[in-house]
């Protein structure tokens, strides 16, 4: 009995230590820009409970707030425009990061500073490194304009939030 | 040989000119190492046993249009693109996975290398924060030696897929297949090409039962979710044109474009495992 149970903990041990290790708890993206724009930083994602925490920083765009999604895709062989459309596994309409009624890739604005600068650093409920809203070997996007949320009246609010055209990209990464 | 499948789009404009249509199916059918090629919803679809690029330059050179990979495989399917990020050297290539019943297939091109063999490895870390550099070791889940891929898991890393030749123009054109690796493990992770040949473990130099003596890696890339075969709805944006190693028949790196030979690499690990360049 006392085997058995011995041999169950270590056995216990084991599944769990391979867990880990299969499901990555952290990851990250190196974002650049295809078209050799002065546009580049690093932003880490860690699976905490129910979130993922993403923090980093981004250089090189003017004093403003960006569209910042994750894109189905990870594909960057044309430049950032072969990554897809949003990460939207539920066939949902576009939205801001808050709302029920999102893409899950939909991670609203970032802000530049005037030092060109962006400080990321917020929590998100839907995104995963695991399960059917894994975002590992998809693409994070900084769009040219800002994300509407879905709110305005131009044809591609509900679609895209309107963001234009697609500034700097990469693959997220295992760390 | 097990064949891909592969969606190639190709600018035929609004109104395809059958004759030209007709002329590319014809020239592709009669390739023995095509299946079958058949244009359907607007693609020119093609199963075969040739490395994708090969196909793409077959299509690209018989219709005199821009073509572009859109989907590869009818299951799963991955793509890395790998560049170093060197100033005395420009590598750059695509690689493409799908996964089949059998195998795990790994097509792809790659150039500006130095002519010759390199090794290729699944890297555990898809990290490029410092280049090639921050990709760990090789994938290895089974904490098995470095080896060959022909050889069992418990004799070679997971991520061993051995080497591919790059010929005098430095292009590498490459189709392999294992049955080791599986698509799912590889998301996330990146793939990387060596300086030099891996000795797949046989070698005596003590780096050899770690990364086959190959040296750093010259070029890395994360391996990335890709479409599958008509997965993609999207065809080509007007705004974007074709990728440069797609459209052009000569590599896009190698003797010439390269500033300096690139003989003299120094790698700062134990067995060069660093990277190529400082970033």
């Amino acid at each position: 009995m006392l085997y058995h149970l011995l041999f169950l903990s270590v056995a216990g041990v084991i599944v769990s230590a391979q867990n880990v290790g299969n499901a990555p708890l952290r990851a990250i993206v190196k974002l650049s820009s295809p078209d050799g724009r002065d546009v580049h930083g690093n932003i880490t994602l860690t699976q905490l409970e129910g979130r993922v925490h993403v923090e980093g920083s981004i250089y090189g765009l003017p004093p403003g707030q960006y569209g910042f999604h994750v894109h189905e895709t990870g594909d960057i062989t044309r430049g950032c425009i072969s990554t897809g459309s949003h990460f939207n596994p539920e066939k949902k309409d576009h939205g801001h990061p808050s709302d029920e009624v999102r893409h899950v890739g939909d991670l609203g604005n970032v802000e530049f500073d005037m030092n060109r600068f962006s400080n990321i650093n917020f929590e998100d409920k839907l995104i995963a490194l695991y399960g059917p809203h894994n975002v590992l070997g998809r693409a994070i996007v900084l769009h040219e304009k800002a994300d509407d949320f879905g709110r305005s009246d131009h044809p591609d609010s509900r679609k895209t939030g309107n963001a234009g055209g697609r500034v700097a990209c990469g693959v997220i990464g295992i760390l | 040989m097990i064949p891909s499948k592969l969606e190639v789009l190709v600018d035929f404009g609004p109104t395809p000119d059958k004759v030209t249509v007709e002329k590319t199916l014809n020239y592709l059918n009669a390739q023995d190492d095509v299946q079958q090629a058949v244009f359907k919803n607007g693609a020119v679809m093609v199963e075969t046993v040739l490395p994708s690029s090969v196909v793409l330059d077959m299509v690209i050179k018989t219709s005199g249009k821009r073509a572009v990979l859109q989907g590869y495989g009818d299951s799963t399917s991955a793509v890395a693109m790998v560049s170093s990020k060197c100033t005395t050297e420009q590598v750059l290539g695509v690689i493409r996975f799908t996964q089949t019943d059998s195998v795990l297939i790994a097509d792809g091109s790659v150039d500006g290398l130095t002519p010759g063999l390199h090794g290729l490895h699944v890297h555990e870390s898809g990290d490029l924060s410092m280049g090639c550099s921050s990709i760990g070791d090789h994938y290895n889940p089974l904490s098995s030696p470095h080896g060959s891929p022909a050889d069992p898991p418990s004799e070679r890393h997971a991520g061993d897929l051995g080497n591919i030749h790059a010929d005098e123009q430095g292009r590498a054109r490459f189709r392999i297949f294992d049955s080791v690796l599986q698509i799912d493990e590889l998301l996330g992770r990146s793939v990387a090409v060596t300086q030099r040949a891996d000795d797949l473990g046989r070698g005596s130099s003590p780096c050899s039962k770690i990364n086959g003596d190959s040296g750093p890696p010259i070029a890395c890339g994360v391996i990335a979710r890709s479409a599958g075969i008509f997965q993609n709805a999207k065809r080509i944006c007007a705004c974007d044109g074709v990728v440069v190693w797609d459209e052009k028949d000569r590599p896009l790196a190698g003797k010439g474009r390269r500033l300096k030979d690139d003989k003299e690499q120094t790698g700062s690990g134990k067995c060069g495992g660093k990277t190529c360049c400082k970033v």
